[in-house]
């Protein structure tokens, strides 16, 4: 068992403004998750889900530390990536909906999550299958130099795979401009990451590719940001690729009809009080940048619009018969 | 009280009874209730698709009895399907007026479980 990092999240050196976006953000990305999982439990919306509660400082302080000109990779938990990334609750809702006005024009659903003209390509559900795929697209930048960066985000489960390796050894022989974020979350689907695994970080695994890994708080966002932003300016100096494990934990199902037993009780608990987003309000507090009424006015604000968007998205069209053969390749 | 109640069908898929009729013995549509109109509903829980393959789950025990008051999230039954035992949490907020579904029974997905009575927002 991993006990979480205790440190106090560090804002000293930041603007109140900067703090409060990443905070709206987070909560943004909490309450879409929620209230998606509602939905999903009154029967509204069908289909299972993979949910990032818990997780949100990782996606946020790396999206953040990126260019809107960056790309990024994610998987089939990728809800929150997406909302880092730019995208609209709108687009993301139509989405989950089915309906043509979705961000895959209602033939993608919550595994595939895509805005091509804010950087994100469909999220891959296949573990690992990001990762050669960021490699590929970094050499592109390399290749015609364009100053972009891409950012590959996947799992602790994403280690064990060959495509993993495969893909990362390219990158680094090639030193091509690629961040690969690893959430360890530390659970693959039911399996505790120290069981597919002997040394005690995945970092350290990858000095044998000659990349400087870095185990780093993922629910601190601050830390994430910092991390990110270090191994984007390193790729866009031609130092890359770079490599960052966030350590963070899985608090929900591994989807939806995950019960989650496998996860100790007390283990459970001690990670839910690190709270990324609790942390940050707390810190925000504590120095003075906000009141807790104005953390808590943010929220409301959150759900009202998230509230009204799941509205429009049940009168968003479906797609028609003549779209089955548009988007279709072969 | 069940007398009075109407049954409305919402658009999408959660199905509510609203009271009070109104003097002219129509109801409200549900629509309306969002525009901060004060209106209580009872919201039928329709089992969940929490089964992996989609059909039945077994139904082990309540968590929470009749006259309960229940957050959103919060667990009210323990279920068993084919995979795991495990908790419903409700999607709503409010005071549990019923319990349909029975323990050691087995229901089908989309059945409804029980009724909780809801303040509209
Ligand atoms: C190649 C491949 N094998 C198996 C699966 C089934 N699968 C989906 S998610 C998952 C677990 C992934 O765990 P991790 O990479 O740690 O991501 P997390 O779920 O924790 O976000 C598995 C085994 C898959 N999608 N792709
Ligand atoms: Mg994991």
């Amino acid at each position: 068992m991993t006990n979480p990092p205790q440190a106090k999240i560090d804002i000293d050196s930041y603007e109140a403004g900067f703090l409060l976006g990443l905070y709206e953000r987070m909560v943004q990305i909490r309450e879409f998750e929620e209230g998606v999982k509602f939905l999903f439990l009154e029967g509204t919306m069908p289909g299972t889900i993979h949910q990032c509660q818990g997780q949100e400082a990782c996606a946020v302080g790396v999206c953040t530390a990126l260019e809107p000109t960056d790309w990024i990779t994610s998987t089939f938990r990728g809800h929150g990536h997406a909302l880092a990334k730019g995208l609209s609750v709108d687009e993301m809702l139509f989405e989950l909906f089915g309906a043509a006005t979705g961000c895959a024009g209602g033939k993608g659903g919550s595994m595939h999550m895509v805005n091509m003209d804010k950087g994100m390509i469909p999220s891959i559900a296949i573990v690992a299958g990001g990762v050669p795929v960021a490699a590929g697209m970094a050499l592109a930048f390399k290749m015609q130099q364009t100053g972009q960066v891409a950012a590959c985000f996947f799992g602790d489960g994403a280690i064990a795979e060959g495509a993993f390796h495969e893909g990362v050894n390219m990158a680094a022989i090639w030193d091509v401009p690629v961040v690969f974020i690893c959430e360890n979350n530390q659970y693959g689907a039911s399996t505790h990451v120290s069981k597919v695994m002997r040394a005690a970080t995945i970092a350290e695994r990858l000095s044998s590719y000659g990349i400087d890994g870095r185990r780093i708080d993922g629910n601190d966002v601050i830390a994430v940001y910092e991390a990110a932003r270090r191994a984007v300016d390193d790729c866009r100096a031609g130092r890359g690729p770079a490599f960052l494990e966030l350590l963070t934990y899985r608090r929900t199902g591994h989807s939806r009809r995950d019960a989650c037993h496998y996860q100790p009780k007390p283990e459970r608990e001690q990670w839910l009080e690190y709270d990324p987003i609790v942390r940050l309000g707390q810190a925000l507090v504590e120095a003075g940048h906000a009141t807790t009424e104005e953390l808590d006015a943010v929220r409301k604000q959150i759900l009202t619009s998230f509230d009204d968007a799941v509205e429009r998205a049940k009168t968003q069209p479906q797609p028609t018969l003549a779209d089955l053969t548009t988007h279709v390749l072969a | 009280m069940a007398k009075i109640l109407k049954e409305v069908l919402c658009l999408h898929n959660m199905e509510m009874f609203l009271w009070p009729i109104n003097s002219q013995g129509s109801n409200p549509r549900p629509a309306d209730t969002r525009k901060g109109r004060h209106c209580f509903m009872l919201y039928k829980f329709k089992m969940p698709d929490l089964s992996t393959t989609g059909d039945e789950v077994d139904v082990k025990q309540w968590l929470v009895n009749v006259g309960d008051r229940i957050t959103r999230g919060q667990a009210i039954l323990e279920i068993e399907t084919d995979k795991a035992v495990m908790e419903v949490e409700s999607p709503v907020e409010g005071v549990l007026r019923e319990w349909v579904a029975q323990p050691d029974t087995t229901v089908g997905v989309g059945t409804i479980i029980a009724h909780i009575e809801t303040e509209s927002r």
